[in-house]
């Protein structure tokens, strides 16, 4: 592994980087969060650093289980174990998100904690996004954000002006743009990239600060222009679902004989492509990338959208079959992996749905399953 | 008063003699398809052990997963209270009892009277019990009455993550398969329902002291393990752990009326 991948893969699998280290040295906040859809352009204008809060490391739920239930998404049980043994004890504040309820009762869990147990950070926030993408759901979006740039002004005691959200969406932009040069290069018969390495950069990026995520993105794009994945006798899949950190999950899917080409994951390229629009006013842009661009199954009636983009991708990346990943408990993605599931009949490919528990083990039985679904592809084909 | 307590548990038949507060003899033995003949097997060894003819018991009390099983002129009363009965009256500065049994494991506190005060149970999931370590440990051929000693001789316990027992066991015969060591395994299997134990421990906010009940409680590498988690010690009976739900089923019979006849 080249220099730079392995720098990347060693971000993606530590909880916490010597980038992170090194802004809060240089007297940066870092918050914490754990949805696509909090806006890291507004924390980065109010000259904080957004950290992805992930399950990385984390090899027991013993402490979240005392708040969870075991029938609760693995994910947020390992999160919020770690939270409970001081793992985040880095970040200045968190924010949470009605992402789904399970971590949306976070916010609950965490301030309870914080009164009885005194787990900090004392800055907890709500952040509420719409669910719908209706005219009204725009304008309560905008309300949203600018209670949210007020609640950082008012505890940090910062100053969040339109310039400074002008430069966050231009770096955000630019981050996102070199994204997408990587998922284009990911559409020629033999990709530069392996999906589990493009996991692995996707989880590293957004565990950093943005200006170290542009400075390692563009020297990785170097780095891997010319290089070319082996792709003989492999299936090109395209992986959709939920949050994913197992990078070895999609090395596991990938040594059973195909290469990972796209995929649209909380963890991984639902956020990473969609620019929001520079010109005009900053919070509306970023109301619009976010309500109308990135679309989850957290969305109400949008599948069709969603859809539609998914034919798109099978499309151009050539994919061969599509794999969906659920995490078990999750209600949303159970959902969709139904729709899916018909829309799969409909458009004639393969479709395989797949469900674990986050660094849950049974590699075995996973790997059983994608051999024979491989086996009948090929068949197929 | 003589009295009698039976234990119909998920994975073993435990009855004891009782007289006050003595235990005068009990037994034990495997559930099986016959159980009413394992029940009047049980109680007969415990009642020669203690000597005792059965129509000199005055009363008996039920317990456990099956108490409804047992016939005649018993009543039945739910495990946790029996077992909190018995580590009380063994140890009067026992506040919390962990019992890990078969399918179940149970916390419950009492208060300096010994009056029950709370209880929490696991999930309905077979993954942090007794027949979970069981299945494991016979997919890696050790036998039951030696976990321990394979478990210390482990250097890199393998985390079983899976919170369902048929996903874990598949998850441990994938372990085998890659040659990992069984002593790896058990103590990872170990750890496991350890850490559920542990979960239910700090969910209940357990007090001092505190006693372990049920199967499980017979493997130190677990007792260990359970103390090394939550940084307690746990206080050793007299008697032995699987028997804590029939004596103070034994216990509780004391409370009521003699009955004329035997029972």
């Amino acid at each position: 592994m080249s220099d730079i991948l392995s720098t990347i893969q060693k971000l993606a699998e530590a909880q916490k980087n010597a980038y992170i280290t090194k802004a809060a040295d240089e007297g940066k906040r870092i918050l914490g969060y754990m949805c696509s859809f909090v806006p890291e352009e507004i924390i980065h204008a109010a000259c904080m650093v957004p950290f992805r809060m992930t399950a990385v490391g984390s090899t027991e739920t013993r402490l979240g289980d005392t708040y969870y239930s075991a029938i609760n998404c693995s994910l947020v049980r390992h999160i919020f174990d770690k939270a409970l043994k001081n793992e985040f004890s880095f970040l200045d504040g968190i924010v949470f998100m009605n992402g789904c309820d399970h971590s949306r009762r976070m916010y609950d869990n965490w301030r309870d904690a914080l009164k009885t147990q005194g787990l900090g950070p004392e800055f907890l926030y709500m952040f509420v996004a719409p669910h719908t993408t209706m005219e009204t759901s725009l304008n309560r979006f905008i309300d949203e954000l600018n209670g949210f740039s007020s609640a950082l002004e008012k505890n940090f005691g910062v100053n969040i002006t339109k310039n400074a959200l002008k430069n966050s969406i231009s770096i955000y932009n630019r981050r996102r743009k070199l994204f997408r040069e990587l998922n284009e290069m990911r559409k020629q018969p033999e990709p530069p990239i392996s999906g589990a390495e493009m996991l692995a950069v996707q989880l590293a990026m957004t565990s950093i600060p943005v200006e170290n995520a542009v400075d390692l993105l563009e020297q990785l794009t170097e780095h891997v222009h010319d290089r070319k994945m082996d792709c003989k006798d492999k299936l090109r899949i395209v992986v959709t679902g939920g949050a994913m950190e197992e990078i070895d999950h999609v090395k596991m899917i990938e040594d059973s004989g195909a290469i990972v080409v796209a995929e649209n994951l909380c963890t991984g390229g639902r956020h990473s492509d969609v620019s929001s629009d520079e010109d005009g006013d900053p919070v509306i842009s970023i109301a619009e990338r976010y309500l109308y661009k990135v679309s989850c199954p957290r969305m109400v009636d949008e599948f069709e959208n969603r859809s539609s983009l998914l034919e798109k991708t099978l499309k151009e990346y050539s994919a061969d079959a599509l794999i969906t990943e659920k995490l078990m408990f999750c209600d949303i993605w159970g959902g969709e992996v139904f729709l899916l599931k018909q829309e799969a009949k409909r458009m004639g490919f393969p479709l395989l749905s797949l469900e674990r528990e986050i660094y849950g083990g049974g590699a075995g039985q996973m790997k059983t399953r994608v051999q024979a679904f491989f086996e009948t592809v090929r068949n197929i084909q | 008063m003589i009295s009698a307590g039976i234990d119909v548990g998920t994975r073993f038949v435990k009855a004891c003699i009782v007289k006050d507060e003595a235990l005068l003899g009990c037994a034990i033995e495997d559930v099986s398809r016959d159980i009413d003949r394992v029940i009047g097997r049980v109680y007969q060894k415990a009642l020669d052990k203690a000597g005792i003819s059965k129509r000199h018991v005055k009363r008996l009390v039920s317990t456990g997963y099956g108490a409804k099983l047992v016939k005649g002129k018993s009543f039945s009363m739910s495990c946790t209270h029996c077992v909190a009965k018995a580590a009380f009256v063994l140890d009067p500065e026992v506040r919390t009892v962990l019992d890990c049994g078969g399918l179940f494991i149970t916390i419950t506190s009492i208060d300096e009277r010994g009056v029950f005060e709370r209880t929490l149970s696991n999930d309905k999931c077979a993954a942090g019990s007794g027949k979970f370590l069981e299945m494991s440990a016979q997919a890696i051929e050790i036998p039951f009455s030696s976990i321990s000693q394979y478990a210390e001789r482990s250097k890199e316990p393998y985390l079983v993550s899976s919170n369902c027992a048929v996903f874990a066991e598949s998850e441990v015969i994938t372990q085998v398969n890659y040659g990992r060591e069984n002593t790896d395994i058990i103590a990872g299997v170990l750890k496991s329902i350890a850490g559920r134990a542990a979960t239910l421990f700090e969910r209940i906010q357990a007090q001092d002291k505190v006693a372990l009940a049920g199967g499980l409680a017979t493997v130190t590498a677990f007792s260990s393990m359970f103390e090394q988690m939550t940084d307690r010690k746990t206080v050793s009976l007299p008697i032995p752990p699987q028997n804590l739900g029939a004596f103070g089923a034994g216990l509780m019979a004391q409370q009521g009326k003699p009955s004329r006849g035997g029972v």
